[in-house]
C-alpha cells in the first residue's frame, strides 16, 4: 500500500523500529524508504543524536537513542489526540 | 484515550469499507446499465424505418448518454477498486494489530490510515466526481426515456410497464450516483481536518527537534 508521509512521520517509524538494533536493509523494508531517502534520514536522526551507530561483525547496527523519548512521546500524543478530537466519519 | 480511539479507528475504517462496497455495486450496475441503454437504443435507431425525425433525435441522444454514462461507470469502476485495494490492506492491517494493540502501534496505524488519505486525496475527490456525472447522465437518460414514450407511446400494456421500469431504474441509480459522494465528502472532511491538525503539530515536532543539540 503506498502511503505519503512526512519527514516527522517518517523519523518517528524509523526511531519506534529501531527500539531493538536494526540494520539498514531491515529499515528501509519495514519503513518502505529507497536506500538514498533512508540514508538522508538516519544521517539526519544521527546527527540530532536521536540514533546510535554500532558495529558487529562488520555490520552496521542502528538502535534509538535515550535522547529520542521526548520526541516519540510528543509525536504519539500529538496524533492520537487529533484523531481523537477530529469529526468522526459514519456512514 | 486508546480505547477510543481504536473503536473510532475501527468503526471509521468499516465505514469507509462499506461506502466502497456500495460504491463498486453501484458503479457495477451503472455499467451494465450504461452499455445496455447504449446498444438498445442504438439497435433500435439502426432498425427504425419509418421513425418521425424528433424521434431519432432523442433516440440519437440516448445512445450517447448511455455510451457517456458506460464510460464514466467504467473509471467510477476502476477508481472505487483502486481505493477499495488499499483500503482493504488498512482494514487487514488494522485487524493483524488488533492481537496486541499497544499505544505505537496504534500510533502507526494513524500515521498509516494519514498517509493513505494524503496518498490518495484526489483519488478520492475524482471518484465523488465521476459518480455525480454518471449519476446526471441516469437521470437524463431516464428523462429522455419518458420523452420518447411521450412522442410516441407505447401500443402495449408491456411497453408502458418497460418504459416506466426502465424510468425508475434510471432514477435509482442516478441518485445514488449524486447520493454516494456526499459520504466521500463527508470521509474527506474529516481527514481534511485532520491533515490541517497534523500540519500545524507538526511546528511542535519541529521546535523540539531544531531545540535540541545536534
Amino acid at each position: 500500500m503506498k502511503t505519503r508521509r512526512t519527514q516527522y512521520e517518517i523519523h518517528w517509524e524509523i526511531l519506534i523500529f529501531c527500539r531493538s538494533e536494526r540494520t539498514f536493509t531491515q529499515i528501509i523494508n519495514r519503513c518502505d524508504l529507497n536506500s538514498k531517502i533512508a540514508q538522508e534520514h538516519i544521517d539526519f536522526l544521527s546527527a540530532k543524536g536521536y540514533l546510535s551507530k554500532t558495529n558487529d561483525h562488520g555490520r552496521t547496527l542502528y538502535k534509538t537513542a535515550e535522547s529520542a523519548n521526548e520526541y516519540l512521546t510528543l509525536f504519539a500524543k500529538i496524533y492520537q489526540e487529533l484523531y481523537e478530537n477530529s469529526p468522526e466519519f459514519k456512514l | 484515550m486508546t480505547a477510543n480511539i481504536r473503536n473510532k479507528l475501527r468503526r471509521e475504517l468499516h465505514s469507509f469499507y462499506a461506502l466502497l462496497l456500495i460504491s463498486i455495486v453501484f458503479a457495477c450496475i451503472a455499467l451494465a446499465l450504461g452499455i445496455g441503454f447504449g446498444v438498445q437504443n442504438l439497435l433500435g435507431l439502426i432498425k427504425a424505418q419509418s421513425t418521425p425525425p424528433i424521434q431519432v433525435a432523442f433516440t440519437s441522444v440516448l445512445v450517447l448518454i448511455g455510451f457517456v454514462a458506460f464510460g464514466l461507470s467504467l473509471r467510477w469502476l476502476i477508481t472505487s477498486t483502486e481505493v477499495f485495494s488499499d483500503a482493504h490492506d488498512l482494514r487487514e492491517n488494522y485487524e493483524k494489530s488488533m492481537v496486541s494493540l499497544d499505544d505505537h502501534q496504534l500510533t502507526w496505524l494513524l500515521v498509516r490510515t494519514l498517509g493513505y488519505y494524503r496518498e490518495r486525496r484526489s483519488t478520492i475527490q475524482r471518484l465523488s466526481l465521476f459518480s455525480k456525472i454518471a449519476g446526471i447522465c441516469f437521470i437524463v437518460n431516464g428523462l429522455f426515456q419518458l420523452a420518447v414514450a411521450a412522442i410516441s407511446p407505447p401500443s402495449s400494456f408491456l411497453g408502458v410497464l418497460t418504459t416506466i421500469v426502465t424510468f425508475l431504474l434510471n432514477l435509482a441509480i442516478g441518485v445514488t450516483g449524486i447520493y454516494v459522494p456526499q459520504y466521500f465528502v463527508r470521509y474527506s472532511n474529516a481527514w481534511d481536518h485532520r491533515l490541517r491538525e497534523s500540519a500545524e503539530s507538526e511546528r511542535d515536532l519541529q521546535k523540539l527537534i531544531a531545540g535540541d543539540a545536534g
